[in-house]
């Protein structure tokens, strides 16, 4: 009984050895031999269907690495193709290095990080950050995952800087005389160490509040002082007593809502003092736009130094004139209406602005539109 | 008959966007609160908790969604407020959206210096810098406490006429109003000049009411324009930081 058993399993061996490679064949303590002839016999056909295994074997793993290099060519192909860095893949294929796999690995995850990097990138507003945005999009960068740890650590710094423009950009818009010093240390603080600006976000949210207190209290201050001549006044009921002086255009700005700064416009060629004095038009015009006195969608006049800088709202945007001379009557009504039709047209853009200029298709058009009309008013022409 | 002018909802109140008591329970018994844009009296004598209602509004509403309220006090010094609050467990500390104006300041300010003009229109300036403010900041939600404080700044020849253009501009401002009224005690009318409740579009009542051992506090919808709600008095109980009103199961 036993030695039939025997024999039938020394005949099945190679069977099993053939269906299953290398992992059938069955264990040479198994079989347990009774006479030498059937011991030579089982011998023999033990040793060559061991070798016929380890054929077999050897035969599927190296189809299987075939396999697997092929796809790793096809995707190198793919990549390479694309433009990404594959230079070290390429080199870990050819020496057929046993971490080749996991490098493919990583490098197609590195890829998708990249690609979401790519996308925050491309929200990110970068205005003012150019330099270091446009170090980090390189292509040599973006197309190398290897360089990820890099990017990733320059996109972070990128992320501090903006949110640091960000904050001092909320404080300039934040001064009013009860909020200055606090303003003014905040900025101190966070131009000396821009690491500090998360943890100062309470601090900006206090003086937010206590700025928008103030501008409430300085408002109605403001409203129940003694009246005073002309600062804020109404175009249409103004009666001249005297021949009007023409009304001379010399710079428009165009700002948007919050006074961020969207293009200039002038006549002229401006030197560099008068390029000085320019500037601070602007800066007296974004302060008045930020006081309790100023009066959203009219034309408001600031007298300063002889000059008269006009400011007149929109939704959206802010129109600044700075101008000499007497104030022609037509001025509101053409100002309001280049600022409906300039949002009219770029209402969608301006809606959500980011920054980026280039996406105010309209704004140069109507701004220079306005200036012509305001040379016509100069020369008493009819707008 | 009468000649004033007929007061008229808000039309651009939208249906469907009300504000939130923060009352547990209290917001369950009128739609879910009260619709925007609308005008509320929110009265009751002396000592029944109108301005800590108010003011838990606005706070519970930051805190909720970061609704953008002004708490305008023109007796109450700002400081008072503040620290009054913060032991109520409402510290609007850290919270940018949620300003106290003090304009008891101002008036104290114009009070003292004869230089300045006495006969200020108060009305007109808070209306005008509150226009200017919203429109530069944002405000869904003004407290103005009290409208008897606000009275006193003001002269009226006509206050059936005055009132309801005050009322009207307020309107204009879209923004939710509650308007603080401490009821005279020896009159049953929700405001002094007794036209403030129909020109309001919802009044809520707070009360106290004596027993043999202590006092209870009550609050009930007296009126609420274009709202089902329910007309009954609920005990009203403040804990951690919440009102809640107690209502039968």
């Amino acid at each position: 009984m036993a030695r039939r058993r025997t024999k039938k399993k020394s005949q099945e061996a190679p069977q099993a050895t053939i269906d299953n490679a290398t992992e059938a064949s069955p264990a040479p303590e198994q079989i347990q031999p009774v006479a030498t002839g059937v011991l030579q016999q089982a011998s023999v056909s033990e040793s060559s269907s061991s070798q016929l295994g380890s054929a077999v074997s050897k035969v599927v793993s190296e189809t299987k690495l075939e396999l697997e290099e092929e796809k790793f060519q096809s995707k190198l192909l793919e990549w390479e193709g694309e433009g990404y860095a594959v230079e070290k893949l390429q080199d870990m294929l050819s020496m057929k290095d046993p971490g080749t796999a996991k490098a493919f690995e990583k490098f197609e995850s590195d890829l998708a990080e990249l690609a979401k990097l790519k996308s925050a990138l491309l929200d990110m507003n970068i205005s003012g950050l150019d330099a270091e945005a446009e170090e980090i999009n390189r292509d040599v960068n973006l197309k190398n995952p290897f360089l990820l740890e890099e990017i990733k650590s320059k996109f972070e710094a990128l992320k501090k800087k903006s949110k640091v423009r960000d904050v001092m950009y909320d404080l300039d818009g934040l001064v009013l005389p009860s909020t200055k010093a606090r303003v003014e240390s905040l900025k101190k603080k966070l131009t000396e160490n821009p690491e500090l600006v998360d943890s100062s976000a309470d601090e900006l949210a206090d003086i937010r509040r206590d700025y928008k207190e103030a501008y409430f209290l300085e408002g109605v201050q403001e409203e129940t002082k003694p009246r005073e001549p002309i600062v804020t006044k109404k175009v249409e009921t103004a009666k001249p007593e005297k021949p009007l002086s023409p009304m001379v255009v010399s710079d428009i700005f165009l700002l948007y809502k919050d006074g961020k700064f969207i293009s200039h416009h002038t006549t002229r060629v401006a030197s560099r003092d008068e390029q000085t004095e320019i500037f601070a038009d602007l800066r007296t015009s974004r302060n008045y736009l930020r006081s309790p006195k100023y009066v959203a969608g009219r034309l408001n006049v600031v007298t300063l130094n002889g000059k008269k800088i006009l400011v007149q709202s929109g939704k959206n945007v802010v129109v600044v004139l700075v101008m000499s001379g007497d104030l022609n009557p037509w001025t509101e009504r053409i100002v309001g209406k280049v600022v409906n039709l300039l949002e009219k047209e770029d209402g969608p853009a301006l809606a959500n602005w980011n920054g980026d200029v280039a996406a105010l298709r309209s704004a140069g058009k109507y701004m220079t539109a306005l200036l012509y009309a305001c040379m016509k008013l100069a020369k008493g022409g009819q707008p | 008959m009468t000649d004033a002018p007929v007061a008229q909802s808000p039309a651009t109140a939208p249906k469907a966007e009300r504000i939130k008591t923060h009352v547990i329970g209290l917001d369950d018994k009128m739609e879910g609160g009260i619709p925007a844009n609308y005008i509320v009296l929110v009265c009751g004598h002396a000592g029944t908790m109108k301005s800590s209602f108010t003011f838990s509004l606005l706070y519970n509403g930051h805190k909720e969604r970061n609704m953008k309220g002004i708490y305008l006090t023109l007796e109450q010094s700002k400081q008072s407020i503040v620290e009054h609050m913060g032991k109520l467990g409402m510290d609007p500390r850290g919270m940018d959206n949620l300003i106290v104006v003090d304009l008891g300041r101002v008036r104290k300010e114009i009070a003292y210096d004869k230089t300045k003009p006495q006969n200020v229109d108060w009305l007109k300036s808070i209306l005008g810098v509150l226009k200017n403010y919203k429109d530069k900041f944002g405000c869904e939600v003004l407290v103005l406490d009290s409208l008897a404080a606000l009275y006193a700044l003001t002269t009226f020849k006509n206050p059936r006429a005055e009132l309801f253009y005050f009322f009207e501009q307020v309107r204009d401002l879209g923004v939710t109003t509650f308007l603080i009224s401490e009821m005279p005690t020896d009159r049953q009318v929700y405001g002094l000049y007794g036209i403030e409740d129909f020109l309001s579009d919802g009044i809520i009542q707070l009360k106290v009411e004596l027993h043999e051992t202590g006092a209870n506090l009550y609050v009930g919808v007296v009126k609420m324009r274009k709202t089902k709600h329910d007309r009954s008095f609920f005990p009203l109980i403040f804990e951690s930081g919440r009102f809640e009103i107690v209502t039968s199961t």
